[in-house]
Order: structure tokens, then sequence, then C-alpha cells
């Protein structure tokens, strides 16, 4: 502390110190955020209205050529067999993780940390021993089939390499991701809220529609975004889940980019998986609303 | 509200027990509740009110024990079916509903129509004087307001039984003494049967028809307000309701109707004991209420006299509180209202002190 003058002549003086607090609060980050995603974004824009050209990569002649081709019956199949596989994921994950979730969220301390250990442990697993894990279980020769064919049933599980497969897996990779936030949100419920709740008659149904998920929607909202935006642009789950047929626009992605060399039409498909992403975002935070307002709905209607 | 069974019990608790562990056990408990009535169940923090009133409302299970409400098995049945209204120290409203979908929750949960809800909850809410504030969310309104949504959140169901737990204690003292007039008011009004948790003595006196005061666990006493200030059961009784000068005697001699105790230090006061009868020799907890410790000479009734010492002053506003040490015994409470008179009375450390011999509650130790 020096006598002569305050900190607040201090501030004053410097200029730095003028600056609102935000710039150094964000700064940094979006400085990352414009180096290492506004700009590669802005590249994957143009190049997608380049022209390929086999020799030099692309052109720098504008062309709409490569969204045009998206229109081929093939890829309107991958987008439409990704966006079911996105969403087939996803309920399944809201259907069991949000009963998970709610047991985590009221469960013990200790039971808590066993559980969080389970549900974080396949996270620490690569997608690919994940991927051999599941070709042993559920192969042909797998562990279910042999097991089956010892106690003489033979073999009944063909799923290996199929839509099916991918679903499983990718059920497994998105339901971390759908528990947690909706934990967050339903461990903020008090307790008191569920006993008034019941004390005012509502039996465990009531409870649930009424209460529960009216208030935990915005974790739920969260945990299944997540788990869409994973399951849509995964590449390794179904390149070593699915059959030749299963492949999903990462799968597109990844061939265009490493082997025909069409970058040009990888970006295309990126900048429309993008697309997609944000249009998603949009329609289930307007569902979310939707739903919220609907589930408070009757008791609304009461007002005077 | 019922005047076919206005004199019925309501509520008919038999020999509840919750045992948390071989050291923590509560009750057995047994209390009954009369119709129209308001109960309180007063004690301190941990003496286990709060756990009779969720083992009532459902939300514990207990070890052992019956309940009976209305002369039906009520503990057989799960919390969202008993009907019984709980008003939460919290408050506990829907913070995604407005306060007509907080108040009309039981109804629609009830499935009843639109226009019905919309009847009674403008009746509850005219009734706690929230009329026109249903659009409100909860966090749009103060915490009294909250108060009373919930408090109408119970009625609307009109409940045979209304349980409240600490539900002034969230609120400042003015608030809290202005709900506490509005919910006696409420109450009488609706002939509610009420049962009310509190650890706070002057709520219980003020509001109660009968109270029960717990410790550890165990009911030390049920009785009026009267009753349980001016004939305490026990010591703990009279150490927990109100003020007490509680010495150490033993009995000295009997003389008609008045007994004489031997206090510690060798004085004698003299008791009218009621009811209890007393031998020479027994061994008792003499109970002195500090109002009724006069600070001056009075020679006109049969009673004691102590000559002390002041040694502290507290001014409570209209009540002055005096610690007054005489030999032998430490620290005897005086209490008195400060009027011009008595203040002049401790204007020299030295003073007489009186008792008289009916204002001496006796109790066998």
């Amino acid at each position: 502390m020096t006598s002569s003058f305050s900190v607040g002549e201090l501030c004053r003086a410097g200029v730095l110190a003028r600056t609102p607090a935000w710039v150094w609060l964000l700064g940094p980050y979006l400085l990352l955020l414009a180096a290492t995603l506004l700009l590669p974004l802005t590249n994957l824009a143009v190049i997608s209205v380049f022209r390929h050209n086999p020799n030099t990569m692309w052109v720098a002649e504008p062309t709409l050529a490569n969204y045009t081709r998206l229109l081929d019956a093939y890829y309107v199949q991958v987008l439409m067999r990704t966006l079911r596989i996105g969403f087939i994921t996803t309920i399944s994950c809201l259907l069991l993780g949000t009963p998970l979730a709610y047991w985590l969220a009221r469960c013990s301390r200790r039971t808590l940390a066993i559980g969080l250990f389970f549900i974080f442990m396949p996270m620490m697993v690569s997608t690919v021993i994940r991927a051999f894990g599941w070709m042993i279980l559920l192969g042909r020769n797998g562990i279910i089939n042999q097991a089956s064919v010892e106690i003489g049933i033979g073999r009944w599980l063909y799923v290996m390499n199929t839509e099916t497969a991918v679903i499983i897996a990718l059920i497994q990779i998105c339901l971390p991701l759908m528990v947690l936030p909706a934990m967050g949100t339903i461990e903020k419920i008090p307790l008191s809220l569920e006993e008034a709740a019941t004390n005012l008659g509502a039996g465990p149904f009531a409870l649930f529609y009424r209460v529960v998920l009216p208030l935990s929607l915005p974790g739920l909202a969260s945990g299944a975004l997540l788990a869409f935006v994973v399951a849509i642009s995964v590449v390794v789950t179904p390149a070593l889940m699915g059959g030749r047929t299963d492949r999903m626009i990462g799968n597109e992605i990844y061939d265009q980019v490493l082997t025909a060399l069409n970058w040009p039409f990888a970006s295309a498909m990126a900048i429309i998986l993008i697309v997609l992403v944000v249009l998603l975002l949009c329609v289930s935070l307007w569902l979310a609303g939707r739903i919220g307002s609907w589930l408070v709905g009757p008791a609304v209607a009461a007002r005077a | 509200m019922r005047p076919e069974n206005s004199k019925g019990i309501s509520l008919n608790v038999r020999e509840l027990t919750k045992r948390y562990s071989d050291s923590v056990t509560i009750g057995p408990i047994s209390f009954s509740v009369q119709e129209g009535e308001f109960f309180s169940l007063l004690g301190p923090s941990g003496c286990g009110k709060s756990t009779t009133l969720r083992c009532i409302a459902g939300f514990e299970q207990p070890t052992a024990g019956e309940m009976y409400l209305k002369g039906e098995r009520l503990d057989k049945k799960p919390p969202y079916a008993r009907d019984l209204g709980l008003v939460f120290q919290t408050h506990a409203l829907f913070p995604h509903l407005t306060v007509a979908g907080n108040v009309g929750f039981g109804l629609t949960v009830r499935k009843l129509g639109a226009a019905e809800i919309k009847n009674r909850v403008g009746w509850a809410l005219d009734l706690v004087g929230l009329r026109g504030f249903e659009d409100r969310m909860p966090s749009q309104i103060s915490g009294g307001q909250q108060q009373r949504v919930a408090l109408a959140r119970s009625l609307v169901l009109k409940p045979p039984l209304l349980l409240l737990d600490e539900p002034l204690s969230s609120l400042d003292l003015k608030l809290r003494q202005q709900m506490r007039d509005e919910l006696r008011t409420l109450q009488r009004q609706l002939g509610q049967t009420t049962i009310f948790v509190t650890h706070d003595q002057t709520e219980a006196l003020a509001l109660s028809d009968r109270i029960a005061v717990l410790s550890n666990g165990r009911i030390e006493q049920i009785g009026t307000p009267i009753e349980i200030y001016r004939t305490p059961a026990s010591r703990f009784v009279a150490d927990f309701i109100g003020q007490s000068n509680i010495l150490e005697a033993s009995v000295e001699g009997q003389d008609g109707p008045i007994v004489r105790l031997r206090l510690a230090g060798g004085h004698s006061l003299l008791a009218r004991p009621h009811g209890a009868t007393l031998r020479v020799g027994d061994a008792v907890w003499a109970i002195v209420r500090p109002e009724d410790l006069a600070i001056g000479r009075d020679q006109s009734t049969s009673g004691t006299q102590f000559a002390g010492r002041i040694c502290d002053v507290e001014y409570l506003g209209e009540d002055t509180q005096v610690r007054i040490d005489v030999p032998g015994l430490t620290g005897l409470i005086a209490a008195f209202k400060t009027t011009r008179a008595a203040s002049a009375r401790i204007a020299a450390p030295e003073v007489q002190v009186h008792v008289d011999a009916d204002d001496v509650f006796v109790l066998s130790r």
C-alpha cells in the first residue's frame, strides 16, 4: 500500500484498466475460437463452392455442383440414415438415461460415486476398443452365440454389421452425455417439491410428469442434444459395427477426404452437417419450450 | 365446517415409534387430536416433532405404532392417498407454475373440471387475501405471500387435517406475528383441524388449543397453554416453556395446605402444592416464574421473603428482567413491567424479594 496515491487513482491512470472486464474474461477464448473454429469454418465454406479437380484438388471457380451432388439418391439415403440413427440413439438415451439420471441425482453420496464411475468408465476406453468389445460379445462367433450353442439353443444373434449394432454401440457412447446434464438439473430440484406434490395427491406418475419432468427439461434437452450431435457425427463406430450398407455421413466425408481426395465435396457435406446440427438445435430448444408449457398447461388453465 | 362430528377425534396416534439406530429412537409417542383443534408439537430441535409430522404425512415409515384418521387406519396408505394438507417451512412452491397453478395443483391431479378448479382456486386465494395474484410466478411474490400460497394450496383441498411444519420460521419477526394472527383467524373460521410443529414456545402458546411438549423423542406433557405454563409436568417443561427459577429443595414440614421447603443454602420457602401429595424428606424441585418474584417487602400474604442483591438488570422494552443474588441461591430471575414505580424499587442494589406460596410450583424430583 503506497501512501502517495490510492489504488483508485492508479486504475484511472492506466489505459488498460479502463478496458471493460469482458475483454479480459472472454478475449483469450474468443481469439482461440477465431483461430481454430471461425477461420477453418470459413475455409471450409469457401472450398465447398470450389470445383473439384483430380490434379490440383480444387480450382477456384464458384460452383454449387458439390451441393447438388448431395441430392443424389445415394447421398440422400446416407443423410436420412444418419438422421435416423441419430434420432433412435437419442430417444433410446432419453428413455434409458432419464430414470438413471433421476436415480443418480437422488441416491446417497457413496452410491453416486460408484454410479458415476460406471457411467464414466466406458468413456475411458477408446471407441475402437469399445467396438471390438461389442464384436466379441455380439459377433457371429461371439460370446453370446457360442454360449447359446453350448447350451443347445444354437446360434441366433445376427446383429453385427447391421444398423442395430451401430445404434447399440452409439447408445453406449452417448448415454453418459445424456445422463450427466440431466442428473445436474434433477439434483437441483428440492426434495420438498416432490414431497409437496405427493402430499397434494400426485402419485408417482403425476409427480414425474407434472413436477420432475418440467423442472428437468432444460437438462434433458441439453443432454439429448449432446447425444444427438455426437451420434450423427461418428466415423469409427459405423465403420466397425455397421455393414457395407450402414454408412453414415461421417464415413462419406472421411472417404472423400482421404480416399477420393475430393475436398470440395467433403466440405459441402461437412457444411450440410453443421447446418443440420444448428437447425436441430433451434428446433429442439423450441420443442423443449413447447413440451414444457404443454406439461405445465393443465395447471395454468386453472388461472382465474 | 363439520358440525355433525365436531366433538369427535380426528387423528389418533398410538405408540408411534421410529428407530434410526440403537441410540436414536423417537417414541413411543401417543396422542389424539380433536376435530377442529389447533394442536402443537413443541420441542427443541432433534426432539422428534418433525419426524412425528413426517410419519403422519407418510414421508417417514414408522418402525412401530399405528395412526388413525377419523377411525380409519392411516399408516398403511401411501403418502399421496392420505389427503392431508402439509405446509413446509420452505413453502416448497412449484417454481414452474403460477400462483393459480400452485393452488390448483391438487385439484388438477384429482382431474377436476377447469371451471371447478377455477372456482375453488378463487375461493382459496380469497381466504389468504391473494385474489389478483393468480398469474404471478412464485419468484415474483414476497416470502409472506409465498407462505400464503402454500397455505391456500393445502386449504383448497379442504383436508381433514392440516399439518404445519414450522411454517413461520422463514419469515421475519413482524411478518411472523402478523401471519400467526392470520393463521389463527383462518383456522378458527374454517374449523380446520391443525397440527403445528414448532420450536418457538411463544408461537405454540399463542396459537394452540393444546400443546404436546416433546423432548428426546418422548412426550413430556400434553395440555392447554395455561396448564403447560402453570403446571409443568417435568423439570424439562418448566425449563423449556418460558423462564423459570428451578430450585433444588426438600420437604421440611407441612402446615395445613402449606408446605415448608428447605432450599440449598439453608433458606426456607413456603409453597402450596396443588394435588401432589408430599411427605417430609421428599426431594423436590421448587419452580418459580420470574413474574411471580416480587421485588419489595410484602407483608400481606403468606409467602417467603429473601434479602438479595441485584447483580444484573436487563431492559427488554415493556418488561425488565433482573438477576438477584441471594446468598446460597445464585441468580434468581425476577421480571416485571417497566413502570416508573417498579423501576424505582430497584434503585438500590439491596432488595427484598417476595414470593407467594401459591406461586411456588412443586415437582417431585
